[in-house]
């Protein structure tokens, strides 16, 4: 993977899967919505996780890229897991009432799961098939 | 080798496709249901000698795109202050298809020494409201969602 694609690839990651969570609980609490389960710290440890090893999957190629790879994917699989359930139960309340949302994920969590693993599996065997670059071939950014 | 690298990649963006897309339904179909799914109608009471009869009549229907809800289950409570139960009923609805429809009734029986005292004003009275259901589809349920809202009753 080129360093440019890498880099953004990172960015993406991050941006995904630490910020915009965090954010968009922070915005809902000033709306007045309540997202008890909500763990900052396990996404901050998890998303930085799964940055890291997309950075370490960019940059790593061949069959150990691939094993980072299906690492990366499995890491992702598992934060999808724990984020899902922390998104389960939602506290509203103002002046006017109190309402409360529950999300029980389901048929839909293991769909997410197992299509994750899936693809991560996919990922590595085609990065595992990749032709290794031939010495003097320019080097693609 | 290449050939093979290509269609791994292609079907990863495909299972990602199809994951984005079930989201935006599930989005699209819960948002509907949130808008113009149900409908509480005007409730009615019936006095009698030792209960205050409250019918409410309610309306579920599907109105989204492609999921059917099963298991849906409704639920209305009184309470006081302290979560202290008066009244309950629930109904549940096994199946209702995309498009359908479902009338129901929730008849609460309020003691009467307790109706009186909320109307003397020396309580207060709160409905709860508690529906549950899933968005199945091929006999599948794949999100389940509870939804409680609790608000004060108005004397008029």
């Amino acid at each position: 993977m080129g360093r440019i694609r890498t880099s953004i690839s990172v960015l993406s990651t991050f941006v995904s899967l630490v910020i915009l969570p965090i954010m968009s609980v922070r915005t809902v609490y000033n709306m007045g919505v309540i997202v008890p389960k909500f763990d900052e710290l396990t996404i901050i440890i998890l998303g930085c996780s799964i940055t890291v090893l997309t950075l370490i999957d960019g940059l790593t190629p061949g069959k150990a890229g691939a094993l980072f790879s299906f690492i990366k994917y499995s890491a992702s699989a598992y934060y999808s897991y724990k984020i899902l359930n922390m998104f389960s139960w939602f506290i509203y309340q103002s002046q006017q009432g109190y309402a409360e949302l529950y999300v029980d994920w389901g048929l839909w969590l293991i769909l997410v799961i197992s299509i994750t693993l899936l693809s991560g599996l996919l990922s590595a065997i085609s990065k595992a098939v990749e032709k290794p670059k031939k010495e003097g071939e320019p080097k693609k950014s | 080798m290449s050939k093979l690298r290509i269609t791994l990649k292609i079907i990863v963006y495909l299972l990602s496709i199809t994951l984005s897309i079930f989201s935006a339904l599930i989005g699209y179909d819960a948002y509907n249901l949130a808008s113009q799914g149900i409908i509480v109608g005007k409730s009615s009471t019936v006095q009698g000698t030792e209960y205050v009869n409250i019918s409410v009549p309610i309306t579920i229907r599907v109105p989204g795109y492609f999921f059917d809800l099963s298991r849906i289950n409704i639920t209305i409570v009184i309470i006081d202050e302290k979560n202290h139960q008066y009244a309950r009923d629930c109904e549940l609805i096994p199946y209702i298809p995309l498009g359908g429809e479902k009338n129901i009734t929730i008849e609460l029986s309020l003691p009467i020494t307790v109706a009186q005292q909320w109307v003397n004003g020396s309580i207060t009275l709160y409905s709860k409201f508690i529906i549950r259901f899933w968005f199945s589809k091929y006999n599948y349920d794949f999100l389940g969602f509870g939804i409680a809202g609790r608000s004060e009753l108005q004397r008029e």
